[in-house]
Order: structure tokens, then sequence, then C-alpha cells
């Protein structure tokens, strides 16, 4: 355990995490655009900035992967932080003028209106670099990546072709905070040729990648799942049986917990990968249950119950 | 053929020292960049023609520039039991006058610079004189070379080959005294060798100033399945060549650094980062590596010890953050060119997440002299605090542009001098130091000594770049020249940098097209503070010094804009 000071306060915490996530436990603020705790800090957007005194130094730094150390003191409202992150969102508000976020978390830090020699852009895309380390370190199928150097970095897809890498899940679509990331799902998408039109069928379009992939339907409702590439993807990935993909989340079986059997030993809740089964006690009786809410239907715990409680 | 121990390296030096005195004739010509660019190939083909043709016989060698760029292509003439003579802007077509003056024992007066009685061979401490029995009158008239005003103000440490030996020839630079500092350095502990390393007082050339034996502790007392040596080569600036000139000129020096480097951290593997933009340096170090490895001075067993090392070179595309040694760690890793957050140090997690050194070459090429020579040695050099010499590009609007080696302390003002002053009539406004990331500094500061701390207290660093300003400058063009520079080589990281940068250019080129007010220049200072804190690293927090550097000493080039 060390001990750190935030704004005055003496707060005892681990080693190894970041200022910002000691911050958060402690109900302190810090605004940030590029943080996502299923990702590792990357310090693109620079919004977390706070003051951190060392000794007797003084130096700024981002508060998302800087790491707390015995003794520190930070200072999360300083003016000097304060500068740091007005002119951050006057610079973005001056890029991206129009998403609503970022008009929301200017106006947080201060900032409703760029100075008039500021001249605006019509940009949508900040740069956090959350949809390129989600598609990394999450889904890790490395799809997109910044391109470019200089004031021209931008996110894309190779050479701006589609790519095979490409599983059009829509993690990207799903973190983007200015919503920038398009994903649009087509019942019957059609081509138009020349010489007529051809239909596709149920297709995704990640609109940004120009990936255009068709959409399994499942074996048993007939209901569409989610495109082919990303169920092979996922089945490669995954412990989970093939056959699970076939099937919608609707469709897919879901354990059933003889109680009479159930002996409460607990093997299926540390094997199963989603974490959905969990054990509870009942009339003074410890048993397991299953939250279908996080059950992906694998169908591992039934094999793994040493009295065939679960089917 | 592999050596193996002192007393063979010591022989094969001797020979190779032998072998370059007892030639009757050498010519050598500087066929750096800098001489290419003045066509030195031509001239070395006009000169083989011509000695051919007029029945002599002479080694007729490339070498690396002397420094003096200004006067390529450039030609050393030795003949055997005379000085060394010098000419400057030898075109091809003066080959014939200038063999035929060889052949008759006279000089070519018109092109003679100077001559040199004796070489001095910085690492083992001596001087190896010239014979000069049978000088003819032409040549003792011609000024010495430590008389030369070129070359009063200079002393070579890390240039110390550079334009004396071919530096494809692994040969020559043992005869020089090359690789013997290694040896010395395995004989000893590694922690003495840090040591020695300290007590000179070394620290970076890259601009920063961090005791390099600091550095090499850190890394070796931290904890690692691996460690790395990486020698940084990346020179993103415009207009500078010390790099080039190093590695086109004397590669071995930077090698053999590494390697020392290497043996005092405990680094089994290290790297060498060279911009492809630089094909010959690129060519000499590759071919340097070959040969070390064929000498048995690389690879299992470095000089029959037990140190094992490997060396491979790594192309960059040369970006200017490049130059930034966690930049350089993460482009060596395969990816994106940025930087990381420090802490940690590279020194504690570097490449792989393993300690790593990384080092400019010019730091580097003057470690081989340190072990050679003693801490205490270089320690004497330069002013407390700031051992040593430096390597300056000198360029702009200067008479002779130039790469020189001042020790550390010696006035702006003498260094100008040796480049013989702001280019005629013109006068001097400003210097800028270490490139667009130095800051400005004005006329009136020429009085400052060249150290890291001096130049620090007047917001500046000591980087390799030095550039005359002149007073037909205007000093906001300037800026935004570096603006537009920044602006392609920002890695795009930080909100900061990357926008900050993009609308500090638009700020300034609205002024200097004369449509800005005194709200651009008040906003331009507004900024400032911010994006220095805002950046991660050293690019984006030096781009706004530029900005108030110039906003501070030249007030008077913004508002010359400004309208009504």
């Amino acid at each position: 355990m060390i001990t750190i000071t935030i704004n005055g306060k003496k707060i005892k915490t681990e080693e190894g995490r970041t200022i910002l996530e000691v911050a958060r436990d402690e109900g302190i603020h810090i605004p940030n655009l590029c943080s996502n705790d299923a990702l590792k800090p990357a310090g693109n957007c620079r919004l977390c900035s706070v003051e951190v005194t060392q000794g007797d130094r003084t130096t700024i730094e981002t508060s998302c992967n800087y790491l707390v150390q015995e003794g520190m003191k930070v200072a999360t409202d300083t003016e000097r932080v304060k500068d740091v992150r007005k002119l951050v969102m006057e610079l973005l508000l001056a890029r991206c003028p129009n998403p609503k976020k970022i008009r929301d978390v200017a106006a947080e830090v201060g900032v409703t209106a760029v100075r008039e020699e500021f001249s605006l852009e019509n940009e949508y895309c900040i740069l956090c670099g959350l949809c390129v380390r989600t598609c990394a370190e999450v889904v890790q199928a490395n799809a997109i990546d910044f391109e470019g150097s200089g004031i021209n970095k931008r996110v894309a897809v190779p050479f701006d072709e589609s790519s095979k890498e490409c599983i059009a899940c829509g993690s990207c679509a799903l973190v983007c905070p200015t919503q920038i990331i398009k994903m649009h799902n087509f019942d019957n998408a059609q081509v138009v040729y020349a010489d007529g039109e051809q239909n596709l069928g149920a297709q995704r379009l990640m609109q940004n990648w120009k990936t255009e992939l068709p959409i399994k339907f499942c074996k048993s409702c007939g209901n569409p799942i989610a495109p082919e590439r990303q169920l092979t993807w996922l089945g490669n990935k995954m412990i989970f049986p093939p056959e699970m993909f076939n099937l919608c989340q609707t469709c897919r079986s879901y354990p059933t917990i003889d109680e009479e059997i159930c002996m409460g030993c607990g093997q299926c809740c540390d094997n199963c990968p989603c974490c959905a089964l969990e054990l509870k006690e009942e009339k003074g009786e410890i048993k397991s249950f299953c939250f279908t809410g996080n059950c992906t239907g694998c169908r591992i715990c039934e094999d793994i119950c040493p009295r065939a409680a679960i089917s | 053929m592999k050596v193996t121990n002192e007393k063979d390296l010591k022989a094969l030096g001797t020979q190779a020292r032998k072998k370059m005195s007892e030639a009757a004739l050498r010519i050598q010509v500087g066929t750096s960049t800098c001489g290419l660019s003045r066509r030195a190939d031509l001239l070395k083909q006009a000169l083989e023609a011509e000695v051919k043709k007029q029945g002599l016989a002479a080694d007729i060698v490339e070498v690396g520039c002397n420094g003096m760029c200004y006067q390529e292509p450039i030609v050393d003439v030795i003949q055997k039991g005379r000085p060394k003579i010098t000419y400057g802007a030898v075109t091809a077509d003066k080959a014939a006058a200038l063999v035929k003056a060889i052949k008759s024992g006279s000089v070519l007066k018109e092109h003679a610079l100077f001559r040199t009685d004796a070489e001095e061979n910085v690492i083992a401490g001596e001087s190896i004189p010239y014979g000069t029995d049978e000088a003819p009158q032409p040549l003792k008239e011609l000024p010495e070379r430590g008389s030369y005003p070129f070359y009063q103000k200079q002393q070579k440490i890390a240039l110390r080959n550079a334009g004396l030996i071919d530096p494809t020839c692994i040969d020559e630079y043992i005869a020089f005294g090359g690789y013997s500092a290694l040896a010395a350095a395995l004989a000893m502990p590694a922690m003495q060798v840090i040591q020695e390393v300290i007590t000179s007082g070394l620290r970076g050339r890259g601009g920063a100033g961090f005791p390099t034996g600091i550095k090499w502790k850190t890394c070796s007392e931290a904890a690692g399945e691996a460690k790395y040596v990486v020698a940084n080569g990346s020179e993103g600036d415009p207009d500078i060549g010390m790099h080039r000139s190093m590695m086109e000129g004397d590669p071995h020096a930077v090698l053999e650094g590494l390697i020392i480097a290497a043996y005092a951290v405990g680094a089994s593997k290290g790297f060498i980062y060279v911009s492809t933009h630089y094909p010959a340096a690129l060519a000499n170090i590759r071919e340097a590596v070959r040969q070390a490895y064929d000498y048995g001075l690389l690879g299992e067993a470095v000089l029959g010890s037990t140190f094992s090392f490997d060396v491979i070179i790594d192309e960059g595309s040369g970006g200017y953050v490049c130059g930034e040694e966690t930049a350089l760690i993460t482009t060596l890793e395969g990816r994106y060119g940025e930087p990381r957050p420090r802490p940690p140090f590279p020194a504690q997690k570097g490449l792989w997440g393993q300690p790593t050194v990384v080092n400019n070459l010019e730091t580097l090429a003057m470690v081989p002299a340190i072990i050679a020579r003693g801490g205490k040695w270089f320690s004497g050099i330069g002013t407390r605090g700031n051992a040593g010499t430096k390597v300056l590009s000198l360029n702009g609007s200067i008479t002779r542009p130039c790469l020189v080696e001042v020790p550390l302390g010696t006035t702006l003002e003498e260094i100008i001098a040796i480049g013989g002053g702001v280019s005629a009539g013109k006068k001097l406004k400003a210097v800028t130091i270490g490139g667009p990331s130095g800051s400005v500094l004005p006329a009136q500061s020429v009085k400052l000594p060249l150290t890291y701390d001096d130049l620090n207290k007047a917001g500046a660093i000591l980087g390799a770049g030095f550039t005359v300003i002149d007073d037909s400058v205007n000093m906001a063009d300037l800026a935004l020249y570096f603006l537009n520079f920044f602006k392609e080589e920002t890695c795009g990281k930080c909100t900061t940098c990357r926008e900050g940068v993009k609308k500090m250019c638009e700020l300034v080129g609205e002024l200097c097209q004369g449509q800005g007010r005194q709200g651009h220049i008040d906003l331009l200072k507004q900024m400032s503070q911010p994006m220095i804190d805002g950046s991660l690293c050293a690019l984006g927090k030096t781009v706004p010094v530029v900005i108030t550097s110039t906003l501070k000493h030249f007030a008077a080039d913004y508002s010359h804009y400004i309208k009504g």
C-alpha cells in the first residue's frame, strides 16, 4: 500500500494503478475522451491532464497512463490544468464543431465557443484512437490503424480498400465518442449495374471501412445473427463448440440445473467462460444458478458437471 | 580472419600504418555526400586517368569530409617524406594541373589551403609526424594546419578520423588506434567502464544533455531478460548533416562506441538506426559491421573474450520525431513512431520492455576516446559540468557552411568566426541552435559560451544545427517555416501538439499575409504554455518555444505585418 494526495485528500492505494483509476474510486471527476476500462491507456486526447508534484518537481501529466507513486501529490483543478483542458477542448471544438459529445465535454471544462482567430473545420474524428485500440486489443482483428503523419493523420483500413481483416463486428462504431463510424444492416442489399440489378441478400456495411459482408441466419428460427466472417472469426478465437455459432442468441439452449442433483461443488462456475454461473445460498443449501444474460449457450458446463445435474 | 587478442590488433595497426606511410604517393579525395554534390566522383576518375597518363604510381583513396564542406571537392596529397597538403575546390578539370604539380614536386598554389606536418592520433594521444626532409619552398610557405583559421579553435574527438582514413577500410581505422579502446574496456570490469564514463562527465549529445554514464548505470542495474543498446542516427532537422558525415567518414568510431556501451551495460544485441535518406552512410555502416564481424569484433566471443554482441542495422524513414528515444524504440519494434510516456525510462523498460540504452551517434563516437585516454582527460576539455567537444553543422547566412567540432565553452561568436562570419554585406540578426526545436537567440547573445547550462538558461538547447540568420530575414517568416516543418513532422498523437501546431501555423500564416490582428499575437502567447504542458514529448513542448522566443526578441517583426 502507498499513500498519495489528490486535491489535498490523503488516499491509501495500491501500486500499479493509474491516477485516473484512483481518483475515480474516490469520486473525483477527471474529464477524459480516450480512456476505456477495457483498453490500455493511450494518453492521446490529453484532456485528463493533472498536475503532479513529486519531490520538488511539478509537472503536468496525463492521469490515464501515469502510475501512482508513494508520496505523490496530485492536483486536478489548478489554473494550469484548467488551461490545458480548455486548450484541448477549444482545439477539438475547432476541429469538430458538430458532435454533441465534443460540445458537451467542452462546455464541461468551460469552453462554449471557439475564439474567432481560430478557423473552424468540419471534422468528426478526434483521433482518440478508441476504435483502433478496440480493434487491436479487444477484437484482435487489427483491421484499422492510424494512417499518414503530421496533421494529416487519420484512421483508415490499409490503402482505403475493403480489407479481409475487418469482420464488421461494429465494436469501433460502439466506442466512437463522436459516432462518426457508421454501421448499417440491410435486409436485402441491392447492387445496381447498367444492365440490371443484383440482390445480395442481408448485408452488414461498415461505411468507413468499405466492408460489406453477408449476414448469417439462425438455423432454428431464421432470424439474422451476425456477419458470417465475424462468426467464423469468433469460432476460431474462442473455445466454444462451432455449432453454437449456427444459432441466434434466443435459440441457443441455456442450462437448466436440477437442484435435486446439484451439490454446489462450483466446478461449472469456475469453468464458465462467460461468468454466467454463480453459487448462491438458498434455504441453507448452496446451489449454482445461471444468468442467461451472460450465457452464450456453449454447453461447456454440461460436459463439466460431475453429477450430470446440468442439461 | 579473426582477431582474438590485443597483441594481434596492435600488429594489425602497425602493419596498416606502415602501409599508409610507406606509400610513395597517396591522394585522398573527399567523397562524402558534400563532396559528391560537387562531383568529387568525376574528380577521382580524372585523377586516376591523369596519374596513369603521367606515369605515376599512386594510391587514390576515398575519404570522408574533413568538415570544410565549403571547399569541396577536397584533395589531400601525401608524398612520402613530406607534409600532407590539402587542396580545396579542385574540380575535375584541375586534375591534370594537380598531378603535374605533384610530379614536379611543387605545389598547385591557387588551390592549396594548408599543410599538415603531423597527424594527431586522438586515441593514443600522440602525433604522427610526416617526413619534412625534402619539402620544397612553396610547401613551407603554406600555413600549418594548427595555424589555419578554420582549425585554430577546433578540437576533434568525435570526428577524429573523418577525412583522414578510408571509411570502408577497417585496417586504416585500426592504424589510428581503432578498437584498442574496446580491447582496453574488455580488460576492465563492466562497472569500471561505466565509472570511467561518469568521471568523464560526458552528456548526451542529442540535445537533452543527460549524463551518459548515469544512463548506462541505470540500465546495467535494471532487471531484464535481455538488454539492448541503440545508436540513434536519426537526423530529421532540415539543413544539417552531422550524423551523415560521421557515418560516411568514420563508421567504425560509432560501432566501437556501441560495442563498448553494450559491454558496459551487459547488452547482447545492438541496433543502429539510420535514415534511408542517407544511402552512402548506410552503405558505409553496413560495410563496417560486416568487417567487424570478419575480424571477430562482433558476434561470438568479441576479441577472444567471453562477451558476445550482435548488431542489427535498422533503416528508418527519417521522421523527425523518431529522434526522440521512446519514439525510436517504438519504430524499432515495428510500429508507428509515437513517443511513449516516461517513466518508465528506456534504461529501465525500453525496447520490448527490456532495459535499453539509446545514445546519440556523436555520444558513442566519443566513448572510445574516453576509454583510451581516461575520463579525467575528457573532463578536462570544455568547461566544468560541460565536458568535451560538440559537433556543429554551421549553415544559414554564413560565409563558409561547414562541420566543426569545438570544445564546449567556446562562445557563439568564435564559432561564427570559424565559419568566416556572416555572409558578405549582411548583419547578424539571430542564431538558432538545435534546429527547429531550439530557440532563437538574438544577436546580442553571441557572447554566450556554447554549453548545455548557458544555453538552457537562455531558453535554447544544445543541438547539432547552428543556423546563422541575417537581418534580411523576418523572424515571423522563419517561425512560419519552422511551424510548417512541424506540421508535417508531428506524430499526431497529442491533441495539443497536432491541433496546436496546425492552428499556430494558420495564425502565423495569416499574420505573414497581412491578414493578422493583435488578437492573433495574443492568442499565440496564450496557447504556448498549455501546449507545452499538454504535450507528451519534446516535439510538442518545443514548438511553442519558436513562437515565444521570436515574439520575445523580435516583436517588431510580427507587428510589421499588422495593418494600421
